[in-house]
This record gives C-alpha cells, sequence and structure tokens, in this order.
C-alpha cells in the first residue's frame, strides 16, 4: 500500500509541474503557433499536444520551456506539410480565419509570408517574432546558425521581391 | 550598425498582428488536464502517420530508384561485403544514402542533422538540371539551366574566354590542373566541369551550346535530368561520429545540388567502395576534407559542422567504411541517432531515396 501512495504521490507531483509549466509557457507558445499555422484554435491543439508529448519526461528536462517550444515549431511544420498534401487533393481549405481589418500592408506581408518555404517563414518567425539569436534559432530548428542567416537573408529578399510585384 | 530594413520593420509589425492576441489559459490547461484524464482523444492531425507503411516504402524505393538513376541503370555500384557486386537493381543503388559499417572501437554516432538547402531554387526555378559523368566519375559536367538566372553567381568572373568567334563568355575556375573547377554562365545557363584544365573543358559547354554535344561518343553517362517546376527545398543529411581523437562526418545531399567537387581543390584519394573520392589534406587555413560524386548522392567528409576539425586519417576511415543503402536501412540507421526526437528526424531524413528529402 505504502508503494502504492509513493507512486500516486509522483504522480500528483508530475502533474502539478506541469500545471505549472502550462500555465507559464502555454500562452506565449500559443501566440506563437497561432503566427506559424495562422489559425488559433489550430494553435491550441498543437500546443496541448506538444505538452502532452513532453509530460513523461519532464523530470529529465532542463529547460522544458526550450524543449516545448522546438516541439511546437516541429508540429507547425508537420502541421503544413500535411496542409500540402490536403491541398493537392482539393480538400477545401478550413483554416484561415476571418482576418481582423489590419494596414493593407500589414495583409499584404501576411500573404506574402505564407508563400515562403516553411522553414523561411519558421526563422523570419523566430527572429521577428521571438526576437531569438542566430544560434538559439538554429538549436530550433535543428540547423546551423550560418543556415539561419541564410534562411532569414532569403526570406527577406524573397519577400521584398513578392511586396515590389 | 545597420538601420533595421524596412521589409524587417514590417515583417515585425506583421506578425505582432497575428498572433491572436491573449490567451484563455485556463481554457487550454483545461483541456490539457482532460487529455491526460483519458477524457479527450487528442484529433491527431498533426500526428498522423508519419511514414509509408514499410512494404509501400520499399515499393516507392524500387520505383524512385529507377527513374531517379535511370542513366546509371547499368552501373555496378560497390562490391559487397562477400566480394560480389551489387548492381543499380539492388534496393540500395541509387538510394544516395550510405552507411557505414565496421568502424573502429571507440568510434560512436554524435548525431545526424539536416540542413536545407535551396540552391537558389527559390530564385532561378522553375529550372533543369542535367548531369553527366564518365565512368570513373573522374569528369562531372552539370548544367544548370532556367528561364533567368539573374545576379547568379555573386562571384566576378576569373577570366573571359572566346566561346566562339566575336562571342566572349565569363568563366570561373578554381583551383590548379587538373582538378579544377570550371564553371560557365549565360543568361539562362550555366555549366560547371570539374576534371579538366579549362583549355580543354571549355570544349563541353561549347558543344552543349552549340548543339554538338553527344554524351556517347565521349563515353559519358547521363542522368535522368532533374526539373524543378516550383521553388523547392532540399534536405541534406550529415552523420557526425565521435571518434578517439576528435570528430568526423559526411554529408549526403541528392546528386547535383552538393557543388561536391567545387568548394575546394583536392587530388583523387585512395579507392573506397562507395566510389571515388578527391581529398585535401588540412593547411593552415582549411582543414581535411574529401569529397565526390557517388551513386545517387554527392558527398562531403570532413565539413566540420561544428568548426571541429577532423583528421584526414578520421575522414578516410569514415569513408572507407561507407556502403549504399536501401531505404529500409537507412531508416534503421537513422533511428540509432542519440536524439530524444527521432520522429522528427525521420520525418526530415528518411525517404525513398535522397532526391526526394525536400521540404516545403
Amino acid at each position: 500500500m505504502g508503494a502504492v501512495r509513493s507512486a500516486e504521490a509522483d504522480v500528483d507531483r508530475q502533474r502539478a509541474a506541469a500545471r505549472e509549466l502550462y500555465r507559464r509557457e502555454a500562452a506565449p507558445l500559443v501566440r506563437l503557433a497561432t503566427v506559424l499555422v495562422g489559425n488559433r484554435s489550430i494553435a491550441e491543439e498543437l500546443v496541448n499536444q506538444a505538452f502532452v508529448k513532453v509530460y513523461p519526461r519532464l523530470g529529465g528536462l532542463e529547460r522544458p520551456g526550450g524543449y516545448l517550444r522546438t516541439t511546437v515549431v516541429n508540429l507547425a511544420t508537420s502541421y503544413w506539410r500535411r496542409e500540402a498534401v490536403a491541398a493537392r487533393h482539393a480538400v477545401p481549405d478550413e483554416r484561415v480565419e476571418p482576418e481582423p481589418a489590419l494596414p493593407a500592408d500589414v495583409s499584404e506581408m501576411w500573404s506574402a509570408l505564407q508563400r515562403l518555404s516553411d522553414r523561411q517563414r519558421e526563422a523570419l518567425v523566430l527572429r521577428y517574432y521571438l526576437d531569438l539569436p542566430d544560434d538559439q534559432i538554429a538549436e530550433h530548428l535543428g540547423v546551423r546558425p550560418a543556415t539561419v542567416r541564410s534562411l532569414v537573408s532569403r526570406g527577406l529578399t524573397a519577400l521584398e521581391k513578392e511586396l515590389t510585384r | 550598425m545597420n538601420e533595421p530594413r524596412t521589409t524587417e520593420t514590417l515583417v515585425r509589425r506583421t506578425l505582432r498582428a497575428h498572433d491572436g492576441g491573449p490567451v484563455d489559459v485556463d481554457t487550454v490547461l483545461d483541456r490539457f488536464e482532460r487529455t491526460l484524464d483519458g477524457d479527450v482523444i487528442v484529433p491527431l492531425r498533426t500526428e498522423a502517420p508519419r511514414r509509408r507503411p514499410r512494404s509501400a516504402l520499399i515499393a516507392a524505393a524500387a520505383a524512385a530508384a529507377i527513374v531517379l538513376v535511370a542513366g546509371l541503370a547499368i552501373a555496378s555500384v560497390a562490391d559487397d561485403d562477400e566480394g560480389g557486386t551489387r548492381t543499380a537493381t539492388s534496393p540500395e543503388a541509387g538510394t544516395g544514402f550510405f552507411v557505414p559499417t565496421e568502424l573502429p572501437p571507440g568510434w560512436t554516432l554524435s548525431r545526424i542533422e539536416t540542413e536545407p538547402v535551396d540552391l537558389e531554387a527559390d530564385r532561378t526555378c522553375p529550372c533543369t538540371i542535367r548531369r553527366w559523368t564518365d565512368p570513373s566519375s573522374d569528369l562531372v559536367l552539370d548544367s544548370f539551366e532556367a528561364a533567368d538566372l539573374g545576379d547568379y553567381p555573386p562571384m566576378p568572373a576569373s577570366s573571359s574566354e572566346t566561346l566562339r568567334p566575336g562571342e566572349e563568355i565569363e568563366v570561373w575556375s578554381d583551383g590548379p590542373d587538373p582538378h579544377q573547377v570550371v564553371r560557365i554562365f549565360d543568361a539562362d545557363w550555366a555549366m560547371s566541369v570539374s576534371g579538366e584544365p579549362v583549355g580543354t573543358a571549355l570544349q563541353y559547354p561549347i558543344a552543349v551550346h552549340d548543339g554538338t554535344f553527344d554524351p556517347e561518343a565521349r563515353e559519358l553517362e547521363a542522368d535522368e535530368p532533374v526539373t524543378i517546376t516550383e521553388p523547392t527545398t532540399f534536405q541534406r543529411v550529415t552523420v557526425v561520429f565521435d571518434t578517439p581523437t576528435g570528430q568526423a562526418d559526411y554529408t549526403l545531399v541528392r546528386p547535383g545540388l552538393g557543388d561536391a567537387r567545387g568548394t575546394f581543390q583536392g587530388a583523387p584519394a585512395g579507392p573506397v567502395p562507395g566510389g571515388p573520392l578527391y581529398e585535401r589534406p588540412a593547411s593552415g587555413t582549411h582543414a581535411a576534407m574529401l569529397s565526390g560524386v557517388w551513386n545517387g548522392a554527392d558527398i562531403v567528409l570532413g565539413e566540420n559542422p561544428d568548426g571541429t576539425e577532423a583528421s584526414l586519417t578520421d575522414l578516410r576511415t569514415l569513408a572507407a567504411s561507407l556502403r549504399p543503402a536501401s531505404a529500409a536501412t537507412w531508416e534503421a540507421f537513422v533511428r540509432t541517432a542519440p536524439t530524444t526526437e527521432v520522429e522528427e528526424l525521420v520525418d526530415r531524413a528518411v525517404a525513398p531515396t535522397i532526391a526526394d528529402l525536400t521540404e516545403g
């Protein structure tokens, strides 16, 4: 019985730690995921999945916040890949929510961002939304810092080209 | 300190305007708790099967290998462990994946990573890439055609040569004869020739340009042309080992995108089972490096992704251990990588052939 109580206490402690982490990290992660996938409800779903994935490993992670962020970026990438497959099969795109009234240049830029490659868009989001340095972006994307600089530079160039058409 | 570009400022504003604003943490936390309690079945939109069933994967690998290495279909690629010869009909031929066998004691797999390579595709494609090689792969011709090459390449020409009377073209060359790379650019066409001095290398682009190029007469084998119709990003895969003396690595990328011999001057290395290699010993400014054009992939050893210089001895040992692998064998190898995100790695690094490793 003692062992059972001890195991239950461990589970309770892990749940409490997860709850605390969630309260601290969920809001910025949901906003990040929203920027990455363009839809709040899908963003919440991705963040939820990220937490579910991380939950069993919580005790062994040194920086669970960074790990969660990487997981969210990866899940967003997977989401876009599947969306691309779905688009090829002519599934109606229900992802796009009505866009609030925004300045024209912001709306045009948002559209242009959606036409970038996944990696370029992710690099730009991590750079200009989260203001992360190259080495941290590289860590999240699983590439080298030099690649991050290339992705950002090429992304910006592609955006400028799009907007001057 | 540079002023931020207008585009950067607008990107920042745009992203902030699209983050959805305040988040109701209690609602999402409740969902998380109910998921843990089993009350909510998470709709696994992003957790759908990451890979095709094994049988489909193998079938796709075989199909892709037939299409992608048609030009190499009769070439034998490597001796197997029993001393026999594998041909392009074997499942590992032409996948472009190579795995190490029988590394010395003390070598351990440190990591496997991927890196996107778009090779100007987002700026210059639609485009078509063609490659011809002689049977020994000493001579490699790469042709790159696009509607408009724009400002590519971004470096000044080393010389100007006469293509035909009255028509001069710019030539880029790296390294001394006879292992230099010559690149020739026109408005809509670029060609690189490695393995010939400038004087004789020019005959190939001139012949292609004039429509008199006859690969068969020159005993050159042609790869299947690759046409890229939309911006495409390919993944190159780097495998890093910890060795008793430091680290050693190899990088694979689809044929024609690796610039395998264009990045340095090298002399032919000793024979290894995977294919021919050129090597450059370490000097005051360069790390040791080996590279080559192998069946289904361009390969470079010693790129030191972390700036750790590998010894030439370790790189030679690694090169000698590499054997062509089927997609299934490659996946099994990737799954041995010491990472907590192995599924994500498999997602990025496994496909029927390395040419199928694309994103976006």
